[in-house]
């Protein structure tokens, strides 16, 4: 009579053991998932905001280009009021660059600095580099050696040549 | 006997509060699969909108035949509404041609009494500016719909077109400028 109490209490349900291996489990499966969100929309983010910065480093390239790099070069003027971009002050130089003028451009929430730097190359030949510099945590530059902070900034450079 | 009877009536089944307990469980776990299934779907439904939803792959398309057109577009000409609403650049036809020959025309045709949409068109086909009616048009073709702005400017060899589209869910801004080169 006992022994047969016995068997039938051993046979039914789960053991206290086998429940919090169960929850673990189960745990782990869901971080696993939540984690991999997490970075598929992060990636997704940053992807869009290096595409972002593509974008607008070549807008204001080519546009610079079509006016041959000139140095009255205004970008509310040639791309137009509907371009809204504000001026932010930076030194008269960066690295072998001149500096000409910084930009910041507000796209989908986050702020794009954009630098227009330029060095004779010859008298007729110009080379016009323009620095594209965001942070995806939300850090404000103040000057434009901030962006060499790779911790804090991302940044995107393009060069071309104007001939004038 | 008797007792045997006891013992199977016993061990076949659950009890009722055992099976309450069970769905109620259940319902629990299904509610918190259910949870994250729709929010998992909503973040994909999300992420993919942004690169593949209408207004997204237009703009894509309305930038890349900008730049293409343009590119390829004579630096010595080209006309620009006051407005800005359109631009028409020209082109040569092949290697061979000595003067501009070809042309194409963006225009912004916004939404009115007849059309609930705006739209960017591009007008192209042979150009002679001996003839009394220059434009010969070749064909007209819809760039893309949802436009609720789009402007033009021009600084020096470059031209830049700013749109933006709108389908009532989602708003995009596009921006190009493109150099002509062709001299």
């Amino acid at each position: 009579m006992t022994r047969k109490t016995k068997k039938r209490r051993f046979r039914r349900g789960f053991t206290l053991v086998e429940i919090p291996y169960a929850i673990l489990i189960l745990l782990i499966a869901i971080i696993g998932t939540s984690k991999y969100r997490y970075y598929t929309t992060l990636d997704v983010k940053k992807a869009d905001m290096q595409t972002t910065a593509t974008r607008i480093g070549l807008l204001f390239c080519e546009n610079w280009r079509g006016v041959k790099g000139s140095l009255t070069y205004d970008p509310t003027v040639c791309l137009g009021s509907e371009f809204a971009s504000t001026p932010i002050s930076c030194p008269s130089s960066f690295k072998e660059f001149n500096l000409l003028q910084g930009r910041t451009v507000v796209s989908n929430g986050t702020n794009y600095h954009v630098f227009l730097l330029f060095k004779d190359i010859s008298s007729s030949l110009r080379a016009l580099n323009i620095i594209v510099a965001w942070s995806p945590q939300g850090y404000q530059i103040t000057t434009i050696t901030d962006t060499t902070d790779s911790n804090k900034f991302r940044s995107f450079e393009l060069t071309t040549y104007a001939t004038h | 006997m008797q007792h045997i009877a006891k013992k199977n009536y016993r061990s076949k089944g659950f009890t009722l509060i055992e099976l309450i307990m069970a769905i109620a469980m259940s319902v629990i776990v299904m509610l918190g699969v259910g949870i994250a299934l729709v929010d998992s779907h909503r973040g994909w439904q999300r992420t993919y909108d942004r690169s593949y939803c209408d207004v997204m792959t237009d703009g894509y398309v309305a930038r890349r035949m900008f730049d293409a057109t343009v590119r390829e577009a004579s630096s010595e000409v080209c006309l620009l509404d006051v407005a800005g609403r359109w631009i028409e650049v020209y082109l040569y036809a092949n290697d061979s041609s000595t003067e501009v020959d070809r042309y194409a025309r963006f225009y912004y045709q916004p939404a009115g009494e007849n059309e609930a949409k705006g739209y960017l068109n591009l007008q192209y086909g042979n150009w002679n500016p001996d003839s009394p009616y220059p434009r010969d048009v070749v064909g007209t073709q819809r760039v893309c719909s949802n436009v609720s702005f789009c402007v033009f400017r021009k600084a020096g060899y470059s031209v830049s077109m700013i749109l933006t589209l709108d389908n009532g869910s989602q708003n995009v801004v596009v921006t190009s400028s493109s150099v002509m080169h062709s001299q």
